[in-house]
Order: C-alpha cells, then structure tokens, then sequence
C-alpha cells in the first residue's frame, strides 16, 4: 500500500507586520518579536486562497486531481456557510469534492489532516487539500493582543510523490474551558495564567508522549519537532519538559516573525520543517486547541523532497513593511 | 449595491479571471472619498492596468500611494472589494498588488 | 408631414446652489415658469414634456419621473424621462428637438431637473457612480478617481504641468461672478485652486464641479418661417463609446465629443472660427480641456497653453468658453446642466446676459456628456436670419 502524506505545501504570511514591542513593552516576557498583520480586506479565506494557490503552483498537482478541500479557522468569515467552498470554487475546483469547515481553536488544521489522511488513505487516488488559516483577534490592551497575527497554511495530502510521509498520528482531548469565543463577540476571553499547565502543558505533553510509544521512538531519535506557537516561551518550556533540544525547535519556531496566527500556526512550523528538511528527517508535530486537545503526529520526510519547489517562505516573511504604532492604531486599515 | 445572493454567485467565475494574472499600471488615482461600501476605509488607489490583451479598471492593495508609479507590475490576488452590511453576504474579487514587495 | 424648422421660444431656469427650502416639484415649477413666460404660451399649449433627470428615482424611489414632473406644472397631455447620467438634460432637448422638427408636435416643453443636496456626501457619491459600469462600481470607482486617472494619463502623455488646469476653473469663476443664478459668485485665483485639497490625486477641490440643486426649461416650437431675432436650434447630434473606461482607444481624449461634433460640423456647416459660444461640459477641469481639443481648437496637448493664453475669457478672447460659469462655477445639477447650456446661449443670443453678455453672439454650440464619455451630446444654436 503506498504510504500517505504531505505531497506539497504553501502559505501566506501578510505583506505587513508590527514589532511586539510597539503593540506593548512587555512582550520580549514571552518571547515576542514581531506579528503580521492582515490589511482590512483580507479574512482567512483570502489568505486561504494564497496559501493554497501555492501549493498547487509548487506542488504541480492539477484542479482534477482534488478530492476533498478541508477548512480549519477560528476566524471563519461565516458563522454558519462554509470558507472551504469558497476557497474551493476560487481555485476553480468543480463540484466533484468533499468540503469539509472545521473548528477547534488553533488545532482546526490538524484535525482536519488526521481525517483527510484517513480518507486518502481508504480511498486511493487524487489528493485533497487541507488549509488552516486565521487572522486572530484579541480585545484590546489585553496580552492576548501581543501575540495575535494572522496567515495561512495549506498542505496537499495523498499518495503520490509523498514528500514527508505520515507514520503515525494520535490525539488527546479534555473539555479544560482556557479560552472561548462566544457566538456574537469578535474576541476571545481566556482564563490567563489558566491557559498555562493545565491546559496548553497538559495537552501537548501527553499527546507527544502518547505518540512516542506509539511509534516506539525516544525524542533524540527525532530531527525537527513543532510544537503549537502561543507565544516565544511555551514551546521551549514544553521541548525542555518532553527531552526535545532548543536545536530541534529551531527551524518551525516561526512565532518570532509572525506572532500566533491560531490555526495556522503549527502548520506554519511544520511547513517551515519541510522547507529546510533532509530526506530521512524524523518530524514530530504537536498542535494545540484550546478547549482542548492535541493532536501529535510523526513524519519521515522522503527522497521526493529533493524534487520539491522550495525556498519561498524565508522571502515572504523577508520582504515585508514594518508598520508604526501609530499606523497599527488606526484600525481602518486593519479590521 | 447590495450582493443579492444569485448576483454573487454568477459573478464567481468573474474572481477566477484575473487571479495570478501579471499586469503593468498604466495610470491611476488615489481615491479619499470612496463611495458608501468604502467610506469606512482610507484613501485606496484606483489603477488602470494593462493586461496582455485588455486594460482593467481595479484597485492597487499592499503599497503606499507615494510608491505606485506608471510601469510598475502587479499581480492579482483575492480581497475582499468592499465592507457590507452586517447580514449581508462578503463580496469577494480581485484586487492587484506589486509583483516586487 | 412636413420637417419643421425648430425655434427656441423660450427659456428659464432655476438659480443652481444649496436650494434647502425647495425640493423637486418646486424646482420643475419655477423653471418651467420661467420658461412658458418667456415664450408668452400657457402649459395648455404643451403638447409633450420632456424630463432630463438622473437619480430621483434612486433618492426617493420615485419612478415614472416624466410625470411626475408633469402633475407639478398641471400638464396632462404626454410625458416622459430621458436618462443618460450627466448627459440626461442634453438627451432632452435632443429628443424634444427630434420630436419637433419631425413636423409631429408644435410644442414641446424640456425641463432639466436635479435634487441632490439633501442626501450625505458619501450616498450622493454612490448614486452619481452609477454613471460608470457595473464593473467600474464593483473595483470602488469614483468620477473623481475616473477622471483622475485620465487626468494623470494626460499630464504624463503630453509632459505638461499639473498646476496649469487651475486655468478652467479660475475662467469659469470669473464668468459666473456675473451670473447672478450661479452656484458659485466669487472668483477664485490660481494658487487657491492648485492649494485646494485632494479629491482624488490628481484632481483637486477646486477642479471638481459641485453638488447642486437646479432646473432649467426650455420651449421648442415648430415654425415654417422663423421670424428674424428668433433663436433657432441649428443641428442636434450625439455620439458615444463604451461605457467602461477600459475599453477607451485613449483616455486622454473623448472619442465621442470628436464624432458628435465632427456629424453637427457637417449638419449645420459652420467652422471653428464662426463660434461664439461654447458651454462645454466641464464636470473636472481635465473636461473642458479634453473637450476644446476633441473639438478642434487646438491640438492634443495644446489644451492648457490654450486656456493659459486667455482663450474662452469673457473679453480677452473672440469665442467665449462657459459664459455660464460651466458645471465648475454655475453647479452642476446633473439632469440640468444640459437644458442650462441651452438656457445661457439663448439668452446670449437675445442678448440679455447684463455683465457678461458677449458683443456680437450669432452661433453658439452646447457640449453635454454623460459619465466619462459613453454619451455626447451636442447642439447648434443661431439666431434667424
């Protein structure tokens, strides 16, 4: 049976960002840099749209060929009529596929990745899409607001060509309220320092150590691993806690360039993993969704690697303008 | 201007057309009093941009008014064209920014 | 039946500015007062009556604006709308002229109507883009942003220099400073229209014509045998070109100005050189420039030395641009304007402009447009021999 997996990759980070430290003073605490900031005309399905334009282009991967199109945001631009067959019908997909919007916090995404791998898997050929993408909001002057930043993330899955093939994948879930959105209001409410051990900790810890024994594997045996980006700190605390090295973060720790784009997040990681990857590379991913859960998967990135388009991301996120605080303030531009 | 819901959706394949399409600005203006669907927003610029073909009438996005000259390439790429009423359904089209960010 | 020779017998309008206390109705009545004075005949003696109107129907969503306008001056007999955005008063007389010379009626009574200060800013905005087409509408179009985009065109086609188009407006203010129905009565210099604020880069506060209220109305009449001191409506043309900017040969120039004016040349049989007047359509300055070009007073590009060197100014130059004070100064009531060019050759003509009445005015030429050019249309206007 030919193995499923990542067949090609793409995202979109926006053309603006903001230093953390314009946003407030504090935020070099957490680890803090820089977040990008989505222009007012921009909202997850255009974002969604640019990352999976480019991962068509460099995939080569032809509009027949897609199955199914999943849709992970918490930022959907509908409460109620799905993003995924819009972001579908833009790319000119005809009816023949499966639309699937999903909604998890930040680990939207990966949910969806889990269950379309699932259906390439029993259903063979062609390939689907699978695109997290957010532009996070946060009420203003709380610390949420240092982090959130938006972009996207799409990854093709199938069978052919597999560039980084998906070797085990498991989850862990608990109903720990850290942090919400009710219907009605634009921004979250979280439960501050709540959002720490028994949730983002918990979660992330057992669900990468579910996966370890699952695949029967030590975290030295693994060259990269990713886990979800809240902020500069969480991730280091967590790789400190598991056995994981600051070496191994290193190449997905994209939160220092684009702050926490939600459900793109650790897709951004991992594709930033994927970027720079060797054949032969361990890739272990953690996602987190608040509300909760962790989905942990393991990756073997392939020889087809070498035939992959690569190198985009690191220009994305290099041409970019930097926006005053003054300019970030006036919200005409932005929300 | 309001998107009734069978106008919207017969002028989806009109957002395809010029997605990732490369043209050259041929001539613009920048726009401070928009009208009633972007009065909300800041001045936009308005650009006649020539196509292989064909010119087109749309709106240059990701770059500062000052920085747009005559010959500069752009690019499509989807937005949102405009703010809509809180029930009313999002207009999603084309809009151009430069090739070179 | 026999095609009929077409007088003006009579005219009238409305003054054109922030008119609060008067609404539509109240505009049709007093022009169309003015006007049946004029022409010493009773609204019993209209056969027809023809609207030049654009957005009533979009502010008050009242239709069937033809009779509506009808029921307020009392006239029963037969009525309708002519709608071609700013070019809907022109369209009027055009038809009305058609109707005329046609031989079927005798008198056919024209009104130019435009209410349009009670809406804010930004819905008027919106309405009057509804000249453009759908497309232009969907990208955020504006006629400011339209016209500056062609105004931007021109600067860098012909190397000339931007603060130069301050001349249009600095001639028509000084011309409507005389007309006591004009929007605007007080001249403005050349420093405060090139420091007014932007509108839409290029184009400035100071080149754009306001929003106005107004109405003006005009009697046609059917006449075998014009008496001499009788103005008669010479040749009537019009002319067009896609409605989208984007599918323009050229945006520095309206094709349709040159066509309409080239077929009213040819009908009438006149030369440049033979015009008195002219009431060019400047909605932006960039217009009235574009328009004496197309019309051949000089050559592309030469437009603005032109205007510079004092051509079109009441007493410096032989033919008199925008007497009235043009769209700039006298307002611009858009179903109006086109009836009102008409208004103010007729009274040149009869030679009863007081302050800015021109020496010797025998032919004068109304140029009307519609949205950024898809519409032209133009009347010849002379006195009996």
């Amino acid at each position: 049976m030919k193995k499923v997996g990542v067949v090609g990759y793409g995202a979109y980070v926006p053309r603006f960002y903001i230093n953390s430290i314009d946003v407030d003073k504090r935020s070099g605490r957490l680890g803090l840099s820089k977040k990008s900031l989505a222009a007012w005309d921009e909202d997850s399905v255009t974002m969604g749209v640019e990352a999976a334009l480019l991962a068509m282009e460099n995939s080569g991967i032809s509009l027949e060929e897609i199955k199914a199109l999943y849709f992970g945001s918490e930022s959907p631009a509908y409460a109620v009529k799905p993003s995924s067959t819009i972001v579908a019908d833009v790319l000119g997909v005809e009816k023949n596929y499966h639309a699937v919007d999903l909604q998890f916090a930040c680990k939207a995404a990966t949910a969806g990745l889990q269950m379309l791998s699932a259906q390439m898997y029993l259903n063979g050929g062609g390939c689907g899409l699978i695109v997290g993408s957010d532009k996070s909001q946060a009420k203003k002057d709380d610390v949420l607001e240092w982090s959130a930043g938006a972009a996207a993330g799409c990854l093709v899955v199938g069978r052919n060509k597999v560039i980084a093939e998906l070797v085990s994948t498991t989850s862990v879930s608990s109903d720990t309220p850290d942090f919400w959105r009710r219907g009605g209001s634009s921004e979250p409410s979280h439960g501050g320092r709540f959002t720490g051990e028994p949730a983002y900790f918990s979660h992330v810890v057992m669900a990468t150590k579910k996966l370890l024994k699952k695949v029967n594997r030590k975290p030295s045996d693994f060259n990269h691993v990713v886990f979800h980006m809240p902020n500069g700190r969480f991730p280091l605390q967590a790789a400190e806690r598991l056995g994981f090295s600051e070496k191994q973060l290193s190449l997905g720790m994209r939160v220092v360039d684009v702050g926490n784009p939600y459900s793109a997040s650790s897709l951004l990681g991992f594709i930033s993993v994927l970027e720079k990857a060797k054949s032969g590379d361990l890739v272990l991913v953690t996602s987190y969704g608040s509300g909760a859960g962790s989905d942990s998967f393991c990756f073997l990135v392939t020889e087809e690697i070498k035939n992959y388009k690569r190198g985009f991301l690191e220009k994305m996120i290099k041409n970019r303008v930097r926006v005053t605080e003054k300019e970030y303030r006036d919200e005409r531009r932005w929300k | 201007m309001k998107p009734y819901p069978a106008q919207v959706w017969r002028n989806n394949k009109e957002r395809r057309r010029f997605l990732g399409v490369v043209g050259v600005v041929e001539t613009f203006s920048v726009v401070k009093q928009g009208p009633k669907q972007l009065s909300n927003r800041p001045s936009y610029i308005l650009a006649m941009v020539g196509l292989k073909n064909e010119k087109t009438l749309v709106q240059l996005v990701d770059v500062d008014a000052s920085k747009v000259f005559v010959g500069m390439k752009v690019v499509g790429v989807l937005r949102k064209m405009h703010d809509v009423l809180k029930d009313e359904l999002l207009v999603y089209g084309v809009k151009f920014r430069p090739v070179k960010l | 039946m026999e095609v009929s020779d077409v007088v003006v017998s009579g005219v009238g309008a409305t003054k054109f500015g922030e008119l609060w206390d008067r609404g539509f109705s109240d505009l049709v009545r007093e022009a169309v007062g003015f006007a049946l004075n004029d022409a010493s005949l009773s609204i019993k003696n209209i056969d027809a009556l023809v609207v030049g109107n654009m957005l009533l129907s979009q502010i008050n969503n009242q239709a069937h604006v033809g009779a509506y306008a009808a029921e307020s001056i009392g006239h029963k007999e037969s009525s309708f709308t002519v709608e071609g955005a700013c070019a809907s008063g022109g369209l009027a007389i055009r038809q009305a002229y058609l109707m005329v010379k046609s031989g079927e009626l005798e008198n056919v009574l024209v009104v130019g109507v435009e209410k349009m200060t009670d809406t804010p800013i930004e819905e008027i905005t919106t309405y009057l883009v509804g000249a453009s087409s759908l497309r232009e509408q969907f990208v955020g179009a504006t006629f400011p942003g339209l016209y500056g985009l062609m105004q931007r065109k021109y600067i860098k086609e012909h190397g000339v220099d931007g603060d130069d188009f301050a001349y249009v407006s600095q001639k028509n203010h000084f011309h409507a400073s005389k007309n006591k129905k004009a929007h605007f009565q007080r001249e403005v210099s050349i420093n405060q229209i090139n420091e007014s604020d932007m509108v839409a880069d290029p184009i400035k506060l100071l080149h754009c014509s306001p929003i106005s209220d107004g109405a003006a109305a005009v009697v046609l009449s059917g006449s075998k045998k014009p008496k001499k001191g009788e103005v008669l409506v010479a040749g009537s043309s019009q002319a067009g070109d896609s409605l989208s900017l984007s599918y323009r040969k050229k945006l520095t120039s309206l094709e349709a100005t040159k066509k309409a004016y080239k077929s009213l040349v040819k009908d009438v049989g006149f030369l440049n050189e033979d015009v008195d007047l002219l009431e060019v359509h400047d909605c932006f300055s960039i217009a009235e420039v574009m328009a004496l070009e197309d019309m051949g007073f000089c050559k592309a590009g030469k437009g603005l030395s032109l205007l510079k060197n004092g051509f079109g100014k009441l007493g410096s130059s032989e033919v008199v641009v925008n007497s009235s004070g043009g769209l700039k100064a006298c307002g611009h009531p858009v179903g109006a304007t086109g009836v009102k060019q008409v208004v103010e050759i007729v009274d040149q003509l009869k030679k009863r402009c007081g302050e800015r009445q021109v020496k010797k005015p025998f032919l004068g030429i109304t140029h009307n447009v519609g949205g950024t050019g898809a519409t032209v249309v133009m009347h010849a206007l002379r006195r009996a021999e």
